[in-house]
């Protein structure tokens, strides 16, 4: 009741309550506050046992790694807020670095056009997600997992198995330090973060978003365009996990099959440790940046104990768990 | 049943010689035997209306563990392989009690699960690795035949009897209850929890012993080879007939639906459709199935404005699926 109160009072412009700017975290201030908690805990322990690990080079690098989770974390953040899962990110990711990388042909002059095109293919992709589940009623995990298999076969089938082109050296320059010693990303996904915060917390559609991630059917009843809101959501996935999947490319300095496949399990893992109710309604970009920081430190750590991939996999798992655990017995606590 | 016997009308005419027993054998049973197990496992988690995603990683787990540990004399290799059964209970077991005492989302937990037990197989097994011959003798009986019947028939036949049997315990209708109505069902004095972990540790069940029916007729181990049955699985239960979101539904339509896509894909094959269309036509095929038993949903509710009976809609969406 609540919500829908607050959301009148902003579309009259009768705001009563005083606003809080972009550091308004609404239900999420706990768990977001204690992922950031968490990451600079985590961060006193490596200065601790692996100093080296935090020099401003490295530092730069375990940031840079982190845009790209963010990135993919914000679209699948928005997907589970309207109560929603992307099981489609990982080959819609890949697909668009492919197609971004065969476009460009590693020429700066054809960035414009292949990143155009990578951006409108993840959003062709979210929008058909979208039909399916808002417009046909099918259950998100079948239509995004379905979308994720038919993807990869028509990339793999596209290509041949062989990736041709690569990523113009524009990209790749986004992604290393050159501004003020940060790379260029960073500034982004600052500013990005500024932006997100701002529109889910302070404009109407974010308060329409969070309605119908509460209950959709009260959402609709209330004259929220419940449908629309829930087709941005799979929208907005799309066109994140398809910049993702660009900028991975930058870091890699190419485009290769199966290069989006990590990022199914990160971009669930950051929206889990951000603190992010999986039923919907509840969750903060601000959380997921800081567990997307707090993965890819972690994931630098693994690296330098030369621990098997698996384990990261069984890590990963185990982080999810623990969140999701965490989370619900902090809601049971303090109701 | 209609989709069952086009599929097969199909293979007939491209393939005559498919459909003599010993190519239907192989074709048939052998090949869906893996499927239709980790079908039937879902499909007890879909009843009471989770979703389960950790039947990839359970696979891959029990078939990393055969085609590590299996050895040894007969009596050896038979342990071996009731342990690695009971591994998946475990698994499935942890499942459930994750997601009813936190009352969580089925999908995250046992995707994170899924994982983990993904990752255990590849630490066991980083790369492929095949079986050897004498380590393989118990678990070859799966795809041999006693007296001429093929193993992988007995085992169908045992999931459809033991579905039937279930189905007139006080446990069958309280799966599908809880699927209906979990709030209703706990009013009747169904213990839902209870029920719900019985149902995630029977699917950890049967993934086990999928990935031991995969283990013997591939006699190796792939840590990559859970995979394709995640979503495999998934589409078999769709076709099956069993709503996604609970309630309604059988271990034999799944069973059948097994059967069903693995002679699609074959149709597919012997078409001369390229292997990796196969990803693009099991996807396609996941949603034609669900956006048909959607469709006959909608057409069941256009037609009758009373809400129509339940036998209406089932008999509708198992012809057209």
């Amino acid at each position: 009741v609540r919500v829908f109160n607050r959301r009148n009072d902003t579309a009259t412009g009768a705001t009563r309550q005083p606003s809080r700017g972009i550091l308004d975290l609404g239900e999420s201030k706990r768990a977001v506050m204690a992922i950031w908690f968490v990451l600079g805990f985590t961060t006193l322990i490596v200065l601790a046992i692996r100093p080296a690990l935090l020099g401003a080079r490295s530092i730069e690098i375990i940031l840079t790694l982190s845009t790209v989770t963010a990135v993919v974390g914000l679209g699948q953040g928005t997907v589970i807020f309207v109560g929603g899962i992307d099981l489609s990110i990982p080959w819609t990711m890949t697909s668009a670095a492919v197609m971004f990388a065969g476009i460009a042909r590693g020429s700066d002059s054809r960035v414009v056009p292949a990143l155009s095109i990578a951006v409108i293919a993840g959003l062709a992709v979210g929008v058909i997600n979208g039909i399916g589940i808002v417009r046909l009623g099918l259950h998100p995990v079948v239509m995004t997992l379905a979308m994720n298999v038919i993807l990869q076969g028509a990339i793999i089938g596209y290509t041949g198995g062989y990736v041709t082109g690569s990523p113009p050296p524009a990209v790749a320059a986004f992604m290393t330090p050159r501004m003020l010693g940060v790379s260029p990303a960073i500034w982004a996904l600052l500013l990005l973060a500024i932006a997100v915060s701002f529109v889910f917390r302070q404009t109407v559609y974010g308060r329409y978003m969070q309605a119908v991630g509460l209950n959709a059917t009260a959402a609709r009843l209330a004259g929220t365009p419940s449908g629309a809101i829930a087709m941005s959501a799979y929208v907005i996935s799309g066109a994140a996990a398809a910049l993702a999947g660009v900028m991975l490319s930058g870091i890699a300095g190419q485009s290769y099959l199966g290069m989006g496949d990590p990022y199914l399990l990160t971009s669930i893992a950051v929206v889990a440790l951000g603190g992010a109710a999986f039923s919907g309604g509840r969750g903060h970009f601000l959380g997921t940046l800081a567990a997307a920081i707090l993965l890819s430190l972690l994931l630098t750590v693994l690296v330098t104990f030369h621990l098997p991939e698996a384990l990261k996999q069984v890590v990963l798992g185990g982080a999810i768990l623990g969140a999701v655990i965490a989370g619900r017995l902090q809601r049971v606590k303090a109701p | 049943v209609l989709f069952l016997v086009i599929l097969l009308s199909i293979l007939a005419w491209y393939e005559p010689t498919a459909l003599t027993t010993n190519q239907f054998r192989y074709v048939v049973i052998n090949a869906s035997l893996a499927l239709a197990l980790a079908s039937a496992g879902l499909t007890l988690v879909v009843i009471v209306g989770g979703l389960d995603l950790s039947s990839a990683g359970v696979i891959a787990l029990s078939n990393a563990l055969l085609a590590t540990q299996l050895g040894g004399g007969t009596a050896q290799q038979i342990v071996t392989i009731l342990a690695v059964i009971l591994i998946g209970g475990l698994a499935g077991f942890l499942n459930g009690i994750v997601v009813t005492r936190f009352d969580l989302e089925s999908v995250v937990v046992t995707l994170a699960t899924g994982f983990i037990l993904g990752g255990l197989a590849r630490l066991l097994l980083p790369v492929p690795l095949g079986l050897e011959r004498d380590a393989t003798s118990v678990i070859s009986w799966f795809t041999a035949s006693i007296m001429g019947i093929p193993v992988g028939v007995i085992v169908f036949l045992a999931v459809a009897m033991l579905w039937v049997g279930i189905r007139r315990l006080h446990f069958g209708t309280s799966l599908l209850a809880i699927g209906s109505d979990a709030e209703a069902a706990a009013d009747a004095g169904i213990n839902v929890s209870r029920t719900k972990v019985m149902a995630f540790t029977g699917a950890g069940l049967l993934y086990a012993l999928a990935g031991v029916a995969l283990t013997s007729q591939t006699s190796g181990g792939d840590p990559s080879v859970g995979a394709s049955y995640l979503l495999g699985a998934f589409a078999v239960v769709v076709i099956g007939g069993i709503r996604l979101g609970g309630g309604r539904g059988s271990l034999i339509g799944a069973l059948l639906g097994a059967i069903s896509l693995t002679i699609a894909i074959d149709v597919l094959f012997v078409i001369g459709v390229a292997s990796y269309w196969n990803f693009v036509a099991r996807g396609a095929l996941l949603l034609i199935a669900v956006g048909m038993q959607a469709i006959a949903v909608i057409a069941a509710r256009w037609w009758s404005s009373a809400p129509p009976p339940i036998e209406t809609i089932s008999a509708d969406a198992g012809s057209r699926a």
